[in-house]
């Protein structure tokens, strides 16, 4: 690799990471804990295909800009057309599903969701919920989340004291 | 909404760009394949290697480098046999068949898109 090869690859280098980040900036990106499928999708498709002009400067960089260009422009209108429709955002990402209700464990919905108990308890644990009965509603989100109501939310006191309790 | 409109604009760019590159690969085969199957001389062929030379910036951003830079090698290539008529022939077949199978990569058909 001469010094002529290093200088295109910075180059190019430069030029997709500005791309790239513009992108990013331009579908307005949540955290990646909060990305829907399709976004998780668009985000591991463009790291891969603005990676390869990097690697190869045999192939035009407008092989890597394309291809990232077409995908954000697809996101933002599909996620456009989500927020207008929302058959098409059920469509989309689905439903987020009732694991638990009132304390009783949906088994139809955890099959549907492939979640399995010790699963849903690790959730609720990483909650501070060791007590099904306690959860009002459990919901399978559509981001890959479980989020829980509690039947009857802890008054400030018990959580003061809980806090207290952790650090003695 | 916005947003949405830029994408839109963006994507039909895009798409009116591939149009047009689709459309100006096929010319430029087209028409350097004519001059090539009518080349005889030293001069038919350097005009072929001019008018080639003259797409390379375009060829270049569009195309792999390793395929711009094969069809210059092997137009030279058939310069240096130009004394012998059948080597000429098969050197000049060589880049024919390089020209339209850049043509055909960027048509879009089921051998391209899978």
């Amino acid at each position: 690799m001469g010094v002529t090869d290093v200088a295109v690859i910075l180059i190019r280098t430069m030029i997709m990471f500005v791309v790239v980040y513009a992108a990013t900036r331009f579908m307005g990106k949540r955290q990646l804990g909060q990305l829907e499928l399709s976004e998780l999708i668009v985000a591991l498709l463009i790291a891969d295909l603005a990676a390869q002009p990097l690697s190869d400067i045999g192939v035009p960089l407008i092989n890597g800009l394309i291809p990232v260009m077409f995908l954000l422009c697809g996101e933002i209108l599909i996620s456009g057309a989500a927020l207008k429709s929302k058959r098409f955002h059920d469509f989309l990402w689905g439903k987020p599903n009732m694991l638990v209700e009132s304390g009783k464990i949906n088994l139809r919905e955890l099959r549907r969701s492939r979640i399995s108990l010790d699963e849903l308890a690790e959730a609720l644990r990483k909650k501070n919920i060791f007590d099904l009965a306690d959860v009002k509603y459990a919901v399978f989100e559509t981001d890959g989340t479980i989020s829980a109501i509690m039947e009857h939310p802890r008054p400030k006191a018990d959580r003061i004291a809980l806090q207290d309790n952790k650090n003695s | 909404m916005r947003k949405e409109i830029v994408a839109l604009i963006l994507l039909l760019i895009m798409v009116g760009g591939a149009i047009w590159n689709c459309s100006h690969i096929n010319n430029m085969s087209v028409e350097l394949t004519f001059m090539l199957k009518k080349a005889n001389t030293y001069e038919d062929v350097e005009a072929v290697i001019n008018k080639w030379v003259q797409e390379e910036r375009y060829t270049h951003m569009a195309l792999r480098h390793s395929e711009v830079d094969t069809i210059t090698s092997d137009l030279y290539t058939a310069l240096e046999f130009l004394d012998n008529k059948e080597e000429f022939d098969a050197a000049k077949n060589r880049v024919i068949w390089r020209l339209e199978r850049i043509q055909a990569m960027e048509q879009i058909r089921w051998g391209t898109v899978f």
